[in-house]
């Protein structure tokens, strides 16, 4: 179901007119939003409206122009049209479900393990001592290059690609979780051990507190990394699974570049609302452990 | 202090660039028969057996080496930590060479040391990995030098026009936010495959880092040095140049690394999508002919030779910006 659908053909391109009118009201509502609503809307949206808009009349003019050819940059009214072509025949939304659910499982399975594990390395100088080179060695290898041995172990699909973004996630959250670990005051450590608190206090009332808001900023990171090995995999290795970067490049091999350009777009929404979502969780925990 | 540097970046590029426009097929096999064209080098290198240390040696001399470190470590107390990284390492090779022996693993999915490196001397023949190396190594100077070059003055002219930034933002995180690999798809469609879609989004990659650091320095920098400048009389231009641009330096340069490390990644994808040479390609075409101890060869460099940029460029830093 999810191979080899060609929309160009089927889409009904939206008029100038449509295109306009809503780009007025989009815009519209965005100010009337941000009047009546101030907290609700910041000004970086209403920014955001507003360059948005202008790059896409630009656009729009330039295809209208024959600047640029429309079979390989094809106008935001087709693109939008195929958008919402693409949406309400149902075929968007499992590619973008395969990717979400690929990338959460990884990186839920990074901070699994990466945790405990720079905690363990943190804590004991010697294991740092021994272990640190090592995977700094492995880290230096660029996880896309990792890919081919993936697939050779694992096969194409959900296992390879799941594996390359827990191996990129893994080192940003193993990293700072090491660092953040280090940094646990010393003072705090012997108050623990005075009043008889055992390993487990210890990592409960001191360690995972002072680590936390570095241990997040991590997690951020390594779903940035994830984020872009996710696209690199699909691109290359999950064949008929699905998901965002598959859709893409099936498209490209039509020649279709409308879905080609929608897959970009939806990208660029999720990954903006992927990284202002962890910045958010970022910013309250920051906030509730600083003093 | 930064123009040396730039400069010598520039040249280097047009040295660089005219051969690069031309690394193709054609050229490597129109040559007087001392390059081999790389689709059947391949295939010759699978027979070329290469040479071979024997897997008890190699596992002797590691082992040996492993105990011999292990005397040294009481000479120097700055040393230990080192001491102690290689020896995991070493630990690490004898355990991997030993499973394989052992048949705990399949030698055709995870390769011995001994046989990597006798894949690794087969394919050093003929100059056919030298040659790989060269074309990497052209193309990544190639993307970050036309990073570098859009992303300074682009970051410089964004900060210098007041609220530019705070306007232009949320769409430079849109596109920022789009992964660079996924840029493959429509960029191959625009302009087909070969160098100039590989470089193109390998510049991207390193694009966004300097760009935005770039901002962010001339943004931090105190506005009480353009004042002394102002009062010692200086022009506009001494206050961008002696004040501000120093300033930033620093934050660009952590910029040029994280660029750079990000465009080491990304060189390695865009490989594997769109060019006929390189270490990426090398290891897309090993693994599709479940050549595995090639694509760990080729792993392997790749890695190490990222180590050795991210410290040489550690190195240049100290050397450029001692402030």
């Amino acid at each position: 179901m999810l191979h080899g659908r060609y929309f160009p053909d089927l889409v009904e391109v939206m008029s100038i007119s449509t295109f306009l009118l809503g780009l007025a009201a989009v815009l519209l509502l965005l100010g009337l939003c941000r009047l009546l609503l101030p907290r609700l809307v910041p000004t970086s949206l209403v920014r955001a409206g507003v360059i948005g808009g202008a790059a896409l009349l630009v656009w729009e003019a330039a295809s209208r122009l024959t600047l640029a050819s429309p079979i390989l940059l094809p106008p935001p009214t087709v693109v939008l049209s195929n958008l919402g072509l693409m949406w309400s025949v149902g075929y968007l939304q499992p590619h973008i479900i395969a990717s979400l659910w690929r990338l959460l499982f990884a990186c839920g399975l990074a901070v699994v393990t990466a945790i405990p594990l720079g905690i363990l390395v943190g804590r004991f100088g010697t294991v740092a001592d021994y272990v640190e080179p090592f995977l700094h060695m492995i880290r230096m290898a660029p996880a896309p290059a990792w890919l081919p041995l993936a697939i050779l172990w694992f096969g194409l699909g959900n296992t390879s690609t799941v594996f390359l973004i827990w191996l990129g996630a893994f080192f940003p959250i193993f990293l700072n979780t090491l660092t953040a670990t280090r940094r646990a005051d010393p003072a705090q450590i012997e108050t623990v051990r005075t009043f008889g608190g055992d390993v487990f206090d210890l990592a409960w009332e001191v360690i995972i507190p002072a680590s936390l808001p570095l241990v997040i900023t991590g997690i951020r990171e390594g779903i940035g990394v994830g984020w872009i090995l996710l696209l690199t995999a699909e691109l290359v290795s999950t064949s008929i699974a699905g998901g965002l970067g598959y859709m893409m490049e099936d498209a490209r091999t039509l020649l279709d570049a409308a879905t080609v350009v929608s897959g970009m777009l939806v990208i660029g929404i999720l990954g903006t609302l992927l990284d202002a979502a962890m910045r958010g969780l970022e910013l309250r925990y920051m906030g509730r452990l600083l003093p | 202090m930064a123009v040396p540097f730039v400069v010598g970046i520039l040249v280097a590029l047009l040295v660089v660039a005219p051969q690069v426009s031309g690394l193709g097929f054609a050229q490597v096999s129109s040559g007087e028969g001392s390059v081999i064209a790389p689709g059947s080098l391949i295939e010759a290198a699978r027979f070329v057996p290469g040479r071979r240390i024997p897997p008890l040696v190699f596992l002797a001399a590691v082992s040996i080496l492993a105990v011999l470190l292990q005397a040294v470590r009481r000479g120097s107390g700055r040393l230990l930590p080192l001491v102690r990284g290689t020896t995991t390492m070493l630990i690490f090779l004898i355990a991997w060479e030993l499973a394989v022996y052992l048949g705990l693993v399949t030698t055709i999915l995870l390769p011995p040391p001994t046989i990597v490196l006798q894949r690794l001397d087969a394919l050093w023949l003929n100059d056919y990995l030298a040659w790989h190396l060269l074309a990497t190594f052209r193309r990544f100077a190639l993307s970050f030098g036309v990073a570098l070059a859009t992303a300074f003055p682009l970051g410089v002219l964004v900060a210098s026009v007041p609220r530019a930034f705070a306007w232009l933002y949320p769409v430079i995180n849109f596109v920022r936010m789009i992964p660079s690999p996924a840029w493959a798809p429509l960029v191959i469609l625009w302009v087909g495959l070969g160098d100039p879609p590989a470089i193109f989004i390998v510049s991207i990659a390193i694009f966004f880092p300097i760009f935005l650091n770039t901002i962010r320095g001339i943004h931090s920098a105190l506005p009480i040095y353009r004042e002394v400048i102002r009062t010692l009389g200086g022009g506009r231009w001494d206050e961008i140049w002696s004040a501000t641009v120093p300033c930033a330096l620093p934050t660009v340069f952590t910029g040029i690394r994280i660029g750079f490390g990000l465009g080491w990644v990304v060189l390695a994808t865009a490989e594997l999508v769109a060019v006929d040479s390189g270490l990426g390609w090398l290891i897309q075409v090993a693994y599709t002919q479940v050549d595995s101890p090639a694509v760990l060869a080729a792993m392997t460099l790749i890695c190490w030779l990222g180590i050795l940029l991210d410290a040489g460029l550690r190195q240049l830093e100290r050397r450029l910006i001692p402030w």
